[in-house]
């Protein structure tokens, strides 16, 4: 653990950003920082969904509790989320304009066949709000089915909240990180030790493909970031040795050698279609920051009292 | 016949076939055996007649209506199985009899009764849904794959279970220690016969072997036992000289046996009671059941014996030379038996056994009522004859009559509703009760196996050995090895094999053409009047319970005849049993009959399937694999899941997993909260359960036993992602951790319905009708009703607030009615039931939402259960390199001890479904290496060979230094749920005598703290809070103790005064503290004079 000592400074490379997608590489800081910014991701980055839902009319299949839990689940876009306040920090009794967007959903199938209700379905009951709509750029979102003369009439509040208190307020489908893995070849004793054959069997070892034989028929490695630290290629290096020369096995003088450097990791943010995978990052950064402000707003009390 | 394999109908199909039987061709034979009713009236009567007689000439059941409409109102005549569920009646058509009644051999008079509104069977050919096409089962609100095969009696989904009872029209050599019990000389060796008529009237007949050589026939008339000499029986059948009957029996063998001895002993017991001739055979036999009988006097002796034969004896043939020969027949097995040259049978096996059908009992029943009715007309007529006197003479009383005393209707709807069975006869059977069960619809594996089920009767369960619950070979293909439950039923609850079926058709065949078939193939036939003698080496060939002939040729025939049955000249699923080899009693045994199991194996010959029976199977080779194959082997398995039920096939990869647990599967399966129906809202069931989001498994069987039965239509679980891992402590002891995330987006929710109906039949105190006034409206408004006085259906039903508000006419006030549920739920459906004229019933039916708590049951589908210990934040959950977060984690301390392979194995199926996005084979017995199967599948798609991955801690970060088993398993949700079950109190309600908290969750009652919990308290010092838990919350008490007789009754406190005194002694009380039990007890001691005296330092 020699190298967490050394003097380093905190870095972000980012590596690729899509629509739902970014993955960045942050370096210079112990896992403790890497885990506490996706746990924040996951947990606490705030996001707004529908919350309360009032069933005026439903002849629908589907019973009230699964379309409500249904239209929980729908992402709203939420980037202007600061400017609504948490439900419970709002002065007002039940909800307002500061701390709720309603919606309607008042469908019926006069038509007959069966008629899809869909997110797109979900109407603003005022002009405000409107920035607050759901995430539906991948095409609309079924909530339920209509037979012939099925109606159903619902209004609902969305309202600002945390993945801690229901996974339908976390922004991310996933939040995570790895260790920049770290792979070590002897070259010298894989030309001298190992046939081509057995050089071939190394690189066909790893299951996602981490080795390439290039043309001199060496081990190169071109998708160091594909490791998932399985050992196979370890394993199979040890095993050709045994098989050649019953040497005594030193892990350390292996011929390939998979490490991690344990301050450098690679994050992969994968974003509910709610905020956009950068604001997600930049958010938790901001929360993570205001958590420690609010820790240091304690110490002059805690100084004055000596 | 049945294709190979099942559809989900075939299941249900032999209750209906029989029942079909039953009703059609069985009431048809039924009137023709149902004995005349003779009234014999006194000969100075004034009754004008000597003798009546009244009996059954027509029986027709016809399909469930209702009361004809009410005029003007265009409404549907037909009653459906949905309206009777839903009303608690139950689906009944009438039963109506033509009967035939005759005076002193002249004219017949003839007229029609109505029998009463007997339980139809759903779906038979007398429901209206029989040949309904799934449009038209929906619209009637029908779920879309009925299967039928119930009663609906009182509202309930009632089956008759299928019962295991000796096979008929085989004889059985039986050594029982107890047949010594029956009189002198008698010894343990019996032959016992059950013989069936074609009216399923059944009864046995017991050879029993004396010890002086002689045999002596037993049978039951009227619930009593008669002993008979069996040579008396045979002379009573055939007049016969003693010669040709000693020949008879010896058949020429003078060298290695004494058989011919014990048949001198035999004739010389005719010759003692001096019967020579049939006719003082027979007049022996009248007069000796004469008294049992009770015949109408002017029958003879001779008549009387000869009934006795008919109706009692034998009665599958109605042949007195197929009777005579059977009984030589049993006589020569019982001798074989006795001289320990065939080993005696066992009736615990299931090649002695078959099964007792629905429809088969219920004729049964239908035929003993209709007897019963008869006679109690019987009863009547002659108690009124003096009063009524040429009354009698008239049609009409007799139909009135016979309508009074026939609600056989009723009589059946007891049947089923209990179970039981009210019979003068027994019908011989071993039980009395316990005939029947609910369909239970809790999921569709629940359902489907009631079908299935085959009990050995309830006779067996107090039985102390367990022979009877043996698993043995004879049982292979036909019974399931797998799907029995553990403990008490264990073994005698048994489930029909995927592929096996219960013959419940007649086949449609002439006994004529079968003996001709053979004739042609070599065997000699028995003639039928003469005595023809074959010698030893011929072995007898039996056609249901009536030898058909002899052959010497049995190898050589019984090839021919198998060709012959492949190829459909005799029927397909008759049994072609040759017991080929000592010490088996020689013989082939054909039969027909019905309740007979028969299953499909290859024929390697032809190739063709074969349908073979238990005794059949016992006496062929079979492989069970190709690689099984011997010279000698004759047939093949279609498949080795053929052994298995259907429940025991969906089990994934049970061939990898320790038995015990395929069994604790097959019971799981069957209380998984899933897909019972999907008609909810025409179903009014007690109590319903849903899973919100159920999904098809991954990974299951895709044999033919699961996928045509619809078990991928009625899900009961989620495929969840289990990581196998010891994490956070509180997977210990098979408590698993859910992910919060994973259930706050739907994992396991599920839903319990529970239906309420209040019955609002008019009383004197009560005729309740809609309210109606303005102020009752408002009332109804102010209580949080619909001014109709219900509530709105999706309104939350609360404990203690009102749910109905109705205006009673007798008081002239409103009267509220409010939710009785603890539990907080949803109006999900209100019904008002009744009938045109008046609303008498409604129906509330509660929703309530139980989606996963801390404490509900969980399991996977190979008997790993566990209970939901707690939901775990997902940011604190290990996660893998691709983000991945378990659904549910597992502790490994489930595998080592319990070696559930089969899980492994599906967890790296699932995980490769998942990936690749396909469905997973799992059925048992597959010959691939699963492993290295799904492992490759595996290293292909970039994870490690096993299904492990490397695994980060969600709470610090870092890497967990094992790799953790990843994968997706189906995952069930059991119905034990703690909402049902948890149980606390402080104080609350007591008992009036002892003032002791009551017992029961449902009076909100207290747990028993016992002596063992006390113990433990006491040893851990803590005192206080024993006082607290037997004193305090329980039945404290403060009375008075005398100071001077130490008494704790007499004290009292004395009027305006604070001092209490002693009524017996005058001395001064004081106030103590007492458990009130002690008090009783001091009571109870004072009124047996047993003074309880208290010694005391106050």
């Amino acid at each position: 653990m020699s190298e967490v000592y050394r003097g380093r400074a905190p870095n972000i490379e980012i590596n690729k950003i899509t629509r739902e997608k970014i993955k960045f590489t942050l370096s210079g800081v112990d896992s403790s920082v890497a885990n506490s910014l996706r746990r924040v991701m996951i947990a606490e980055v705030p996001t707004m969904a529908i919350d309360v839902v009032h069933i005026h009319t439903n002849t629908s299949s589907l019973h009230d509790e699964f379309i409500a839990h249904r239209l929980g689940l729908i992402p709203l876009i939420s980037e202007n989320q600061d400017n609504y306040d948490f439900p419970r920090d709002c002065k007002c009794t039940g909800h307002c304009e500061h701390c709720a967007v309603q919606f309607r959903l008042k469908v019926k199938n006069q038509e007959g066949g069966v008629l899809d209700v869909t997110s797109r379905d979900l109407r603003h009951l005022s002009q405000q709000g409107n920035d607050v709509r759901p995430a539906d750029s991948d095409g609309p979102i079924l909530i339920l089915k209509l037979r012939k003369n099925q109606e159903i009439d619902i209004t609902c509040n969305a309202r600002k909240g945390i993945g801690k208190e229901h996974a339908k307020w976390s922004p991310v489908a996933t939040a995570v990180f790895k260790y920049t893995p770290d792979i070590y070849l002897n070259q010298q004793r894989l030309e001298s030790q190992f046939t081509a054959e057995e050089r071939k069997e190394i690189v066909n070892s790893c299951p996602v493909g981490v080795y390439k034989l290039n043309e001199e028929s060496n081990i190169e490695v071109v998708k160091l970031n594909k490791c998932m630290f399985c050992e196979e290629c370890m394993r199979k290096g040890e095993m050709i040795i045994t098989r050649s020369a019953s040497a005594l096995l030193n892990v350390h003088d292996n011929v390939v050698r998979v490490s991690q450097l344990k301050d450098r990791f690679i994050f992969k943010v994968e974003s509910s279609g709610a905020l956009k995978p950068e604001s997600i990052v930049s958010k938790a950064f901001t929360i993570l920051t205001k958590k420690l402000d609010d820790i240091k707003q304690l110490i002059p009390p805690l100084i004055n009292t000596r | 016949m049945r294709k190979h394999g099942r559809s989900a109908q075939d299941i249900t199909q032999t209750h209906i076939d029989s029942f079909d039987y039953a009703m059609t061709e069985g009431l048809l034979h039924l009137c023709e055996r149902l004995l005349p009713c003779e009234i014999e009236f006194p000969e100075n009567s004034d009754v004008g007649m000597r003798v009546c007689k009244i009996w059954f000439e027509n029986l027709h059941l016809g399909r469930p209506y209702k009361a004809p409409p009410t005029e003007g109102i265009q409404k549907e005549p037909r009653l459906f199985p949905t309206e009777c569920r839903l009303s608690d009646s139950s689906y009944a058509a009438p039963l109506v009899a033509q009967v035939a009644w005759q005076i002193d051999n002249l004219s017949i008079d003839r007229f029609k009764v109505n029998l009463g509104n007997v339980p139809v069977m759903v779906k038979s050919e007398f429901c209206h849904l029989s040949k309904m096409n799934q449009e038209e089962l929906i619209k009637l609100g029908e779920d879309i794959q009925e299967l039928g095969g119930y009663f609906i009696v009182n509202g309930v989904e009632k089956i008759i279970r299928l019962l295991i009872i000796q096979k008929q029209n085989y004889p059985l050599a039986i050594v029982r220690g107890a047949f010594t019990n029956r009189g002198k000389m008698y010894t343990q060796f019996a032959v016992v016969i059950r013989c069936v008529r074609d009216d399923l009237f059944t009864q046995s007949v017991t050879v029993h072997y004396l010890t002086d050589g002689d045999c002596n026939v037993r049978f039951i008339l009227r619930r009593g036992e008669v002993f008979i000499p069996a040579i008396i029986i045979l002379k009573c059948l055939k007049d016969i000289t003693d010669l040709d009957l000693y020949n008879r029996l010896v058949r020429g063998s003078y060298s290695s046996n004494q058989t011919y001895s014990r048949v001198e002993v035999l004739i010389r017991t005719a010759a003692k009671l001096a019967i020579f001739t049939r006719e003082s055979a027979l007049k022996y036999l009248g007069s000796r059941v004469r008294k049992i009988m009770n015949p109408p006097s002017y029958m003879a002796d001779e008549q009387v014996g000869e009934l006795v034969l008919r109706e009692h004896v034998f009665v599958h043939t109605d042949n007195d030379n197929d009777k005579f020969n059977l009984l030589v027949l049993m006589i020569e097995k019982l001798y074989a038996l006795a001289e320990n040259e065939i080993s005696p049978e066992s009736a615990d096996v299931l090649s002695s056994q078959e099964f007792l059908l629905p429809g088969h009992l219920y004729l049964n029943i239908m035929k003993e009522n209709l007897e019963n009715t008869l006679e109690s007309v019987k009863v009547r007529i002659l108690k009124e004859a003096p009063k009524q006197g040429i009354k009698i003479r008239d049609k009409t009383y007799i139909q009135k009559i016979l309508e009074q005393h026939a609600n056989i209707g009723k009589k059946l709807e007891y049947f089923l509703a209990t179970g039981n069975l009210i019979s003068r006869t027994g019908l011989d059977l071993m039980q009395a009760a316990g005939f029947t069960i609910i369909a239970e619809k809790i999921n569709y594996a629940r359902y489907l196996s009631h079908f299935q089920s085959v009990h050995r009767g309830s006779y067996f369960i107090e039985m102390k050995i367990s022979s009877v619950r043996k698993l043995l070979p004879e049982s292979w293909g036909f019974l399931c090895p797998v799907h029995t439950p553990d403990g008490a039923p264990c073994g005698l609850l048994n489930h029909l094999s995927s592929t096996c079926v219960p013959v419940s058709k007649n086949l449609e065949f002439n006994k004529k053409e079968v003996i001709d078939v053979c004739h042609s193939l070599g065997m000699r036939l028995m003639s039928r009047e003469e005595i023809t003698i074959f010698p030893v080496e011929y072995i007898p060939v039996m056609l249901d319970g009536c030898i058909i002939g002899y052959t010497n040729e049995p190898e050589e025939f019984e090839k021919k005849l198998r060709l012959e049955k492949i190829r459909e000249t005799i029927p397909r699923t008759m049994e072609i049993a040759y017991l080929s080899r000592k010490p088996l009693f020689l013989g082939i045994f054909l039969a027909t009959t019905q309740g007979r199991l028969v299953r499909p194996v290859r024929h390697i010959e032809t190739g063709e399937k074969d349908w073979i029976g238990p005794l059949e199977q016992l006496n062929l080779s079979i492989a069970c694999l190709p690689k099984d194959r011997k010279p000698e082997t004759s047939h093949e398995e279609f498949s080795p899941l053929n052994m298995l039920s259907i429940l025991a096939c969906t089990t994934p990869f049970s061939d990898h997993n320790q038995s015990p647990r395929n069994m604790y599967q097959c019971q799981m399966a069957k209380q998984t909260m899933g897909t019972p129906l999907y008609n909810y809202q025409f179903r009014n069931d007690n109590k319903l359960y849903r899973l919100t989001m159920p999904q098809k498994p991954l990974v299951s069987s895709k044999c033919r036993q699961v996928r045509r039965n619809g078990f991928e239509k009625y899900p009961s679980g989620t495929n969840a992602v289990v990581a196998v891992i010891s994490y956070t402590g509180y997977d210990m002891e098979d408590a698993m951790i859910v992910n919060k995330s994973a259930y706050e987006r739907g994992f396991g929710h599920g839903i319990v319905y529970k239906a309420n109906i209040r019955d609002l039949n008019t009383t004197k105190k009560e005729n309740f009708s809609w309210i109606q006034s303005e102020a009752a409206k408002k009332e109804a408004t102010e209580k949080g009703l619909d001014t109709d006085g219900l509530p709105f259906v999706g309104q939350n039903g609360i404990s203690q607030q009102p749910e109905l508000l109705l205006f009673n006419g007798v008081t002239s006030s409103n009267k509220t009615f409010s939710y009785k549920d603890m539990e907080k739920s949803t109006y999900d459906d209100i019904k008002i039931i009744g009938t045109d004229t008046r609303e008498f019933k409604v129906n509330f039916k509660y929703r309530f939402q139980r989606n996963p708590i801390i404490g509900d049951k969980f399991s996977s589908r190979h008997g790993q259960k566990g209970v939901l210990s707690v939901l775990w934040p997902q940011e604190d959950m290990p996660f893998t390199e691709e983000g991945l977060t378990p659904d549910v984690i597992i502790n490994p301390h489930a595998f080592p001890s319990r070696m559930t392979i089969g899980m492994l194995i599906e967890s790296m199926a699932g995980k490769v479904g998942a990936i690749k996005g396909e469905f997973q084979e799992a059925a048992p017995f597959q010959e691939k290496d699963k492993v290295d199967y799904f492992g490759k599948q595996l290293l292909e798609a970039g994870y490690s060979y096993y299904g492990s991955e490397t695994m980060y801690s969600g709470i610090f970060g870092t890497e967990m230094k094992a790799e953790i088993f990843l994968g997706v398993v189906y995952y069930q949700r059991l119905r034990h749920m703690v909402a049902d079950k948890y149980q606390a109190r402080s104080t609350g309600p007591v008992d009036i005598l002892t003032h002791q908290p009551v017992k029961g969750r449902k009076r909100h009652g207290g747990i028993r703290l016992g002596e063992m919990e006390r113990d433990s308290l006491l040893g851990h010092g803590a005192s206080f809070l024993l006082y607290d838990r037997l004193m305090k919350c329980s039945d404290y008490s403060e009375g008075y103790l005398c100071k001077k007789c130490g008494s704790i009754l007499g004290c009292y406190l004395v009027k305006g005064k604070e001092k209490a005194v002693c009524h017996a002694c005058q001395g001064e009380g004081v106030k103590v503290a007492l458990p009130y039990v002690l008090r009783y007890l001091s009571n109870e001691l004072a009124a047996m004079n047993i003074k309880l005296g208290f010694k005391h330092t106050l």
